[in-house]
């Protein structure tokens, strides 16, 4: 079960590819956090998922098989973009009301319910309403159509760091009553250690990362030793990346076991945070399962 | 729908709240194990209690649902709770605690040691740099002898 | 997914989808519709109130039973009538055709200008419903609603314009023609097409506006002038012009769309009037003839007059064809318009 698979997947306009070469497979029932530096191509690849866009190159399917666009698609989707896209001179009840007029799904009283417990009244125009409320008023749109798959594009850059909570508190909460499949896209590191579960890493319009965030743990380790030695170790290790100061060097390795290393070093955890500025640091790693072995345990070691 | 409306609607609060520390270094999942072991230990937790529900953990602390999931596993596996299926999570056994003589008999010697080692002219940060690593080579002894 | 996950309780197929997209385009565009019914309605409470008028006074002068209009038992009554009210009949045709052009601009080219300009079409075409049938649904509503209005107010004019329909031309350009009969409509629906597909290429509201209401124009104008020769050449006869309340001489009706009037010689070279006219004063010895003398003088000299013109009973043939092209125009912008949306990269 994958919520988004993808293979070879470009897009590009005119002559330039905001993305290339992507292939990658989303399972369904993850929250999947889609990061990456700005005109990285997440965008694009959230667009192509929803159909707003057509793909250029290569193959993109949704929900297990199906074609983005189509009315299976669409149904089964539900899609927060950037900056929360609403009709400000409609009121809150309108924008209700329109959504449950274009879907299959609707719940009526899920939606009530959660702008009722935001306090965000009903009769207020959209336009009125704060930056959280109105992300609030897209979420709550979006998850009264018991989506299988909930796509949002950047949905908490510009909230504040209570609204923020409130949003992703309100998103997690969904996710462990339907289990619905998220992909979110951020360029905010911190924060989505707690929340996602599954990390896909976009830079320069082509994947770094795809691969769950417990098995990116359980994978990368950093070995902290003598500078002289460093050379030594990193011959033998898949080294990410090197950082290496006067004496002391530290190596961000990708390995599954616990390699043989001259006793003067230390080998330590990493985290998703270091790891993913390991790989921006190193734009020719990757750490990719490929599409067909989005269940296995135990990644493969590709490094540069 | 049928949303289970967190505590007010099963009439029982939950003992205890979870709080998280992002900068901790510690995997979310285990701080939310440690915290259950902590109010173990200190009584706030006694068997029979029902933890708080999973969607009510996910919703006070904006996190995936599957770490507390995760969490509640680790406990479960520790013996420490069992899942009843449309109930919840409670509290089953206790922790496996060393007795209270050998818990005092350890930490005197351990007093002994500090008291040696600020004689010798090591600061606080000396003397955890130091234990961390004693503690880190005895892990390392262990993995090699399982290994 | 997990043990805690509560099967949500999924609602059945609510609005059928037509019912639900008409809803959405209701509640979108009933400002626009209601500024298009707030104009139409307007003008055409004034057209009524102007017109019970017009036709009170042309049944008080008893310009309905006097005999031939042009003759000499309605002269008098005919002069006061015209006075009183052929202003109108000049001068209002010529504000109203552009009302067509004016509905394309203010509710075809925001029509997906909009969306695109601010981003909600993220939104809308992501809601279950797909933007083909987005678009299909907004455009056969709203073509509808704006042919009907665009028909009504038509009607209006054409009763209003009665009374004058025998003595002044329902087929000169930029008069009554344009108002009347199925040109209107169809002009508003391809000016509502236009700017539909002019907003969708844009995708810029004002911008958009502005380009309908040039390509409007530019497409409008022209077909006022050249068009009509295509659709069947006036008829061309020997004879004046009528002038005034008279019929002209040659049977040109009074109320004919006269094209041209010309001099020609025996040899078929044409000459201007006031060419003619100079010899004239010179064969009358300095002296400026009288009209009869002037056409005396002409018919002496082998010279005749011919007058080239549409009557107007050639009405609805020309409304026809020239409806039956805007509406395919309209047609073939609207297909344009739904399979760019289709395959369009946002």
């Amino acid at each position: 079960m994958n919520a988004i698979e993808t293979h070879r997947l470009g897009k590009c306009y005119g002559r330039t590819w905001a993305l290339r070469d992507c292939t990658l497979a989303i399972p369904a029932g993850r929250v999947a956090a889609l990061i990456g530096p700005n005109g990285a191509g997440k965008t694009t690849l959230m667009q192509l998922a929803v159909g707003l866009i057509g793909q250029s190159a290569g193959e993109i399917a949704v929900l297990d098989g199906a074609t983005p666009g189509t009315a299976e698609a669409l149904d089964g989707i539900a899609f927060v973009a950037q900056d929360t896209p609403l009709y400000n001179y409609l009121s809150v009840a309108d924008t209700l009301r329109l959504v449950s007029s274009l879907a299959n799904t609707w719940d009526e009283a899920r939606a009530r319910a959660r702008l009722d417990a935001l306090s965000i009244p009903l009769s207020r125009k959209v336009g009125k309403l704060s930056g959280g409320q109105q992300s609030q008023v897209a979420l709550a749109v979006a998850l009264a159509r018991h989506p299988r798959l909930l796509i949002l594009d950047e949905p908490v850059a510009e909230l504040d760091p209570l609204a923020r909570h409130d949003f992703m508190s309100t998103l997690m909460e969904a996710v462990a009553e339907d289990g619905v499949s998220v992909v979110f896209s951020s360029h905010v590191l911190s924060e989505l250690e707690r929340v996602c579960d599954y990390l896909v890493l976009l830079s320069r319009g082509s994947v770094q990362i795809a691969d769950g965030t417990d098995e990116l743990l359980a994978t990368h380790r950093v070995f902290t030793g003598p500078v002289e030695q460093a050379d030594a170790v990193a011959a033998a290790l898949p080294v990410i990346q090197q950082r290496r100061a006067g004496r002391q060097a530290s190596l961000l390795v990708r390995t599954t076991s616990h390699p043989a290393v001259p006793a003067s070093w230390q080998d330590d955890p990493s985290n998703l945070e270091e790891i993913v500025l390991s790989y921006l640091r190193s734009p020719d790693a990757s750490a990719l399962p490929g599409p067909d072995s989005a269940d296995r345990d135990i990644p493969k070691a590709v490094t540069a | 729908m049928s949303i289970d409306k967190s505590v007010s609607e099963t009439g029982e609060a939950s003992p205890i709240e979870f709080r998280l520390d992002p900068n901790s270094g510690v995997p979310t999942y285990l701080q939310i194990v440690q915290q259950v072991e902590q109010a173990l230990r200190l009584g706030y937790l006694v068997t029979g209690d029902r933890l708080p529900k999973v969607k009510e953990v996910v919703a006070s602390l904006a996190i995936n649902p599957n770490t507390v999931l995760k969490a509640y596993r680790e406990l479960e596996h520790k013996g420490l709770t069992v899942g009843r299926p449309g109930q919840g999570t409670f509290i089953e056994g206790a922790l496996d605690l060393v007795p209270l003589k050998d818990q005092q008999a350890l930490r005197r010697g351990l007093a002994r040691w500090l008291t040696q080692a600020t004689e010798a002219g090591l600061d606080e940060e000396g003397i955890a740099a130091l234990f961390a690593s004693a503690l880190h080579d005895l892990r390392r002894q262990e993995r090699g002898l399982t290994a | 997914m997990n043990a805690t996950a509560t099967s949500p309780t999924r609602s059945r197929p609510r609005v059928p989808a037509a019912r639900g997209l008409a809803w959405v385009t209701w509640r979108q565009h009933r400002f626009a519709l209601a500024g298009v019914l707030v104009v139409l309605g307007g003008l055409g409470l004034f057209l009524l109130f102007n017109g019970l008028a017009i036709h009170h006074a042309y049944t008080s002068l008893g310009l309905g039973n006097c005999g031939t209009l042009g003759g000499p038992g309605c002269r008098s009554q005919l002069t006061a009538f015209q006075q009183d009210y052929q202003g109108w009949a000049d001068h209002l045709p010529q504000l109203l055709m552009f009302l067509p052009g004016l509905i394309g601009v203010f509710v075809g080219a925001p029509l997906v200008a909009r969306e695109l300009e601010s981003g909600t079409f993220r939104f809308a075409w992501t809601q279950g419903r797909s933007r083909v049938q987005w678009i299909i649904t907004k455009l056969v509503l709203l073509a509808l609603v704006l042919t009907a209005l665009a028909l009504a107010f038509s009607a209006l004019f054409t009763w209003w314009y009665g009374p004058f329909d025998a003595i002044a031309s329902r087929m000169s350009p930029s008069g009554a023609y344009e108002t009347s009969g199925l040109v209107f409509a169809a002009r508003t629906l391809f000016g509502f097409t236009l700017g539909a597909l002019l907003g969708l290429l844009i995708r810029r509201t004002v911008p958009a506006m502005a380009a309908t209401a040039a390509a409007w124009a530019a497409v409008v104008w022209p077909t006022l002038i050249y068009l009509r020769p295509l659709i069947r050449q006036p008829i061309t006869t020997p004879g004046a012009p009528a002038k005034g309340p008279a019929s002209g001489s040659g049977g040109v009706p009074i109320n004919a769309d006269v094209v041209s009037n010309w001099i020609q010689n025996a040899a078929g070279h044409h000459f201007s009037f006031d060419q003619l006219f100079g010899q004239a004063i010179a064969g009358n010895g300095g002296a400026i003839p009288s009209p009869e003398r002037f056409s005396a003088w002409l018919t002496q000299h082998h010279y005749s007059q011919w007058v080239s013109y549409r009557p107007n009973d050639w009405f609805w043939h020309f409304q026809t064809v020239e409806a039956a092209g805007y509406a395919i125009l309209a047609i073939l912008l609207a297909v344009a318009t739904v399979l760019l949306l289709r395959r369009r990269a946002v």
